[in-house]
């Protein structure tokens, strides 16, 4: 059992990272931004590269962090500030990041077949925990993991309530065309927000092979857990997505592995689905997410 | 010499046009008043000059420079203050947030200096200074985005419907401060209003707006008593 909530914290520690990505990108962009995924996977590829080149894997979660968000910046100013400065609707940007992430599965695609042909590595098959380090008993991916969150999330703090950048951000998410009339560039607060989200996402991504089986389509299969810890949490405050995030995880990992002891193991097979029914569950009871009840106290 | 002017301005949003040969120009400190009914282009105007509209033709000129195509940041930054008509305040953050907010590409020193500058104008915003701006009056938060554009000590500013749902004595008190705005701190009015009487009264010029084209321009006045503000504010034909 304590090995089961073990890996469910970190399970929640990285959903955490990516669902804090898709909350920040919400509050600025107004985005439910589909490409997540993609981010996350070039993190998997980027902790991956290192590690085949004898590099220690961890460090995939500073260039993990380099490369996502450079795709998301690209993301940002290739397709959606182009389309936001035509004044296109919600609707049309998250198609958009749809497109993207499509693109972006292909590229990962041809890179995992380009390293399995020319090197004859199992490159679609990304799995590293092997190589992973043990402290006091636990799992080096549990301690990284945690403390990067942690870490990461302070640094969020300080960087929105400590920093000017930061209040300029929290204005362009509260009300873009007034920080615009107030002389802050509001295109340039917005990449800041795309860089974050994708290196955050980067960042878990890079750490996933610790802890999982995981592959080009590894992000496409984390999508809705990730939106639904995002939404769980609440999408109008930054640090509902950790909630959601551990909300979620836990469900998914100690929740389903305690119901296998009452009800069957044949409920393991439908882990899958509890983001959905906590999705469904979360849209009709509490819309705004966890956080809105607790702000409301 | 106008500080401000546009000349033959067609503009609008995207390919919808809203404005029609607009020649405006506002005088170095002074307060031009611009009326006209709902949906005449008032805030149009405005934001054509503050970058945030499309301009189809013509130009819009500040200091002797060019503004068209500038971002409007850059135009903010440049001297222009706007104060919008609605959400012109941060709620969500502190009335010293916004302040600061406003001016932040100012040095420390200079944010210090216009902050206790803004506090001495409306004494008020330094006593709640630490509540969250959306728990202010209607009255206050009007002071609150007149200091939030004269935190980057504009030379110019914008004030787009500033006295519309504030109760009469409020009104009173928002028209006064912006004549002390001219008088005191020595700034350029562009004074937009739907109702109009009040607004004159404190003008130096004026313009009527109707259907996007200039009606009328000159003494405010002679404005209350011109066929056409009388046929589209009381109704008389």
């Amino acid at each position: 059992m304590i090995e089961t909530l073990i890996s469910g914290i970190t399970y929640s520690s990285l959903l955490s990272l990516m669902a804090l990505g898709i909350t920040l990108l919400y509050r600025t962009t107004k985005v439910p931004n589909f490409a997540h995924a993609s981010f996350v996977v070039f993190g998997i590829y980027t902790s991956y590269t290192l590690a085949l080149l004898g590099y220690n894997p961890y460090l995939g979660t500073l260039l993990g962090f380099i490369v996502s968000g450079i795709i998301a910046l690209i993301l940002f100013y290739a397709l959606l500030e182009p389309l936001r400065r035509r004044k296109s609707s919600i609707f049309i940007l998250m198609m958009a990041t749809l497109t993207y992430d499509i693109l972006m599965f292909g590229i990962i695609n041809i890179y995992a077949d380009y390293l399995q042909t020319t090197f004859k590595i199992p490159a679609r098959n990304v799995y590293l925990a092997p190589q992973d380090f043990t402290l006091i008993g636990l799992k080096g991916v549990t301690i990284v993991s945690t403390s990067l969150l942690i870490v990461l999330l302070m640094l969020l703090y300080i960087l929105l309530n400590r920093t000017i950048i930061g209040a300029a951000l929290r204005a362009v998410m509260e009300n873009p065309s007034l920080a615009q009339a107030n002389g802050i560039n509001v295109s340039l607060m917005l990449a800041l927000s795309w860089f974050l989200a994708g290196g955050l996402a980067g960042v878990a991504g890079a750490l996933l092979p610790m802890y999982m089986m995981t592959d080009p389509s590894t992000g496409m299969l984390l999508i809705a857990p990730m939106f639904c810890a995002s939404i769980l949490g609440g999408l109008e405050q930054i640090y509902g997505a950790p909630l959601g995030g551990f909300i979620l995880g836990l469900a998914t990992t100690v929740l389903v592995s305690w119901l296998s002891g009452v009800i069957g193991y044949w409920i393991m097979t439908y882990s899958l689905m509890v983001p959905y029914i906590t999705l469904i569950v979360t849209l009709i009871f509490i819309p705004r997410g966890v956080v809105s009840i607790i702000l409301k106290r | 010499m106008p500080i401000l002017y546009t000349k033959k301005i067609f503009s609008g949003y995207g390919d919808l046009r809203v404005l029609f040969n607009i020649n405006f120009s506002a005088e170095d400190k002074k307060i031009t008043v611009v009326v006209g009914p709902n949906g005449a282009g008032k805030t149009t105007l405005l934001n054509t000059i503050t970058g945030v509209a499309t301009i189809h033709s013509g130009e819009v000129v500040f200091k002797n420079r060019r503004l068209n195509g500038m971002p409007p940041y850059s135009i903010a930054r440049m001297g222009i203050a706007y104060v919008p008509q609605m959400g012109n305040i941060f709620s969500n953050l502190t009335v010293e947030e916004n302040l600061r907010l406003s001016g932040y590409f100012l040095s420390e020193n200079e944010l210090l200096d216009r902050l206790e500058y803004v506090y001495s104008m409306f004494p008020v915003l330094k006593e709640f200074r630490s509540r969250r701006a959306g728990t202010l009056s209607g009255g206050e938060r009007r002071m609150l985005a007149i200091g939030l554009g004269l935190m980057r000590k504009p030379e110019v500013m914008l004030l787009d419907e500033v006295t519309t749902d504030l109760a009469p004595k409020i009104v009173k008190k928002v028209l006064e401060t912006v004549v002390r705005l001219r008088d005191e701190a020595k700034l350029t009015i562009v004074l937009v209003e739907q109702h109009a009487a009040r607004a004159l009264q404190i003008g130096d010029k004026a313009y009527l707006l109707v259907s996007g084209s200039i009606r009328y321009e000159g003494d405010p006045q002679e404005l209350l008593r011109h066929p056409e503000f009388s046929k589209l504010y009381l109704g008389i034909s």
